[in-house]
């Protein structure tokens, strides 16, 4: 539904997307995640017409995104990452004057209040952050396109508008369109995606289904450890486990368990670091994410 | 051309009311107009000159909101996102000011009419004039909102254009007592032709041929709706 050759993005002397390459399946949801700055935004506005391509190709829905923009656009639903639809207009009026530009039947927009469950008389801007997404949401799908982009859709929303985003997100899954998902939350890129490609610096740097992105680690076992008192020499000496602090706890890596155990206590031990419980747990996207992210 | 209509009569609904557009677009103009009638002699000299700069200023007034505050919230980007000619919403945006120019004009021309007691004037050719010079200010709007890079400057730059052409284009003082240099430059600013123009509808007494003028109003239009096309594709 999208192929991706090569596609780059320069401004003026800035690097920002670097000869990235991808497919994404029809009836996908497709997440892409990456750090602040990493060129989610700029890959989601090539790929919308909204920027330049400065080098490479891409086709949505088997047309050129360079050469056959019009149909591109007709094809794609794009949710920015800001809120922009027209403060000064009420939800109804925004999404009527949209149809017009689609040329969609009026009706529709009444569906599409109703299924949203938008408040149709009220300004775009008095509306709360997470109305505003969803209306924003309703705004794309309005013309019913094959493939939707959303740049950041749950990006600083409470727990209960993201999951009610996020349900939404599923639905239009189900109901039959292909989804592009940026965000820089991992739970929700695995929670929704189908695969997942992680871009890094303006680099994919891995791709895959959660599965498979975990095999890219190297250190397979993950260790979770309580401990008396964090010291640094525990992250120091035990380096090889590729340390990391969270919270109370300390997280190692480990491609043998035993390995690990052994250094582990000749540590605690000469430190006289007392343990406190210790766990071995499965790896997540977030850890592939650090690990290819360094 | 449909879609063309459908931006227009947003903007409308959108910008008409809005406090930059109501101030710059028909308070400015009128107090400025009333200012200069209320202290000058030469009423019928200034007369066109005040019309046609209140039109001036509620165009490219109406065109920098409808563009450059909706591009700096990306509210812009859905015309660009949507299935849309270039010219569909250059288009668009044009008719959008110049409605609004049209109708700071009428509202110029209802306070000044009465306190010249110009009773007998043509409306053919008055409208003729009024729709061509609104038609120019409003392309000329929409190409300056749409090169203006950093939308944060807008008035800065929008007054730094518009206000070196005011004391260019003869409105306070007459086209051919200006030095040479000058007149040239006159020549070469738009404003000058829809002044001339109007003023030859309202006192038959203009420097330039009304030939000229209408026939370089259309050439204004064409040049800047093209230039605005062209900006876009340029951006986007
Ligand atoms: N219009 C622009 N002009 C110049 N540089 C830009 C522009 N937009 C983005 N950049 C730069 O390009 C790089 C990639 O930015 P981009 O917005 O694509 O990242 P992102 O992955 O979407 O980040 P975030 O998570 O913060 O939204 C950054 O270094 C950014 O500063
Ligand atoms: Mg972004």
């Amino acid at each position: 539904m999208i192929h991706v050759e090569n596609l780059t993005k320069y401004y003026d002397d800035l690097l920002a997307v670097d000869h990235i390459n991808f497919d994404v399946r029809k009836g996908e949801i497709f997440g892409f995640l990456g750090p602040n700055g990493a060129g989610k935004t700029t890959t989601v506005r090539m790929l919308s017409c909204l920027t330049k391509i400065t080098e490479g190709e891409a086709y949505i829905n088997g047309y050129s995104v360079k050469k056959d923009k019009k149909m591109v656009k007709k094809s794609i639903g794009v949710v920015q990452d800001t809120a922009n639809l027209y403060g000064d207009l009420t939800v109804k009026q925004n999404l009527k004057f949209i149809a017009e530009l689609y040329g969609v039947d009026k009706k529709r927009v009444n569906e599409i209040i109703k299924e949203f469950e938008l408040p149709a008389d009220r300004k775009f801007e008095k509306l709360s952050f997470g109305f505003k997404k969803r209306a924003t949401l309703a705004a794309a799908v309005l013309h019913n396109p094959p493939v939707l982009f959303l740049d950041e859709p749950t990006v600083g929303l409470d727990v209960r508008s993201s999951y009610a985003i996020q349900k939404l997100i599923l639905r239009l899954n189900k109901e039959g369109h292909t989804i592009f998902l940026t965000t820089h939350n991992m739970q929700i890129a695995e929670k929704l995606s189908h695969r997942i490609a992680i871009i890094n610096k303006g680099k994919i740097v891995a791709i895959g289904n959660k599965y498979q992105l975990k095999t890219l680690l190297k250190k397979k076992i993950k260790i979770e450890v309580e401990i008396s008192n964090i010291q640094k020499q525990i992250t120091s000496e035990l380096q090889t486990f590729s340390p990391r602090i969270e919270g109370n706890k300390v997280i190692f890596f480990a491609e043998d368990v035993h390995e690990f155990l052994e250094q582990f206590y000749q540590i605690t031990k000469k430190y006289n670091i007392k343990t406190k419980s210790i766990n071995t747990v499965l790896p997540s996207i977030e850890d592939v994410f650090l690990e290819v992210t360094k | 051309m449909k879609k063309a209509y459908y931006i227009a009569k947003k903007d409308f609904f959108e910008y008409f009311i809005k406090p930059p557009t109501l101030s710059w677009g028909i308070t400015f103009p009128i107090a400025f107009a009333l200012s200069f009638l209320i202290r000058g002699k030469d009423l019928f000299f200034l007369a066109p000159g005040l019309i046609t700069l209140a039109s001036f200023f509620g165009t490219t007034s109406m065109a920098s909101a409808a563009i450059v505050f909706e591009r700096r919230m990306k509210e812009f980007e859905r015309m660009i996102v949507a299935p849309l000619d270039y010219w569909e919403i250059v288009l668009g945006k044009m008719i959008g000011s110049f409605l609004f120019g049209m109708l700071t004009s009428i509202v110029t021309i209802l306070f000044i009419i009465p306190l010249l007691g110009m009773y007998s004037l043509n409306l053919g050719t008055l409208g003729i004039a009024l729709v061509l010079s609104s038609l120019v200010f409003a392309a000329f709007g929409v190409y300056i909102s749409m090169m203006i890079n950093d939308p944060r400057n807008v008035m800065v730059i929008l007054n730094s254009v518009r206000f070196p052409m005011m004391f260019l284009s003869g409105v306070f003082i007459p086209l051919n007592t200006y030095p040479f240099m000058l007149q040239i430059i006159a020549y070469a600013l738009p404003l000058t032709y829809e002044i001339e123009l109007l003023r030859w509808v309202l006192t038959n007494n203009s420097f330039l041929n009304p030939f000229i003028t209408i026939f370089g109003s259309i050439i204004w239009i064409l040049l800047f709706f093209v230039l605005s096309i062209w900006a876009l594709k340029r951006r986007y």
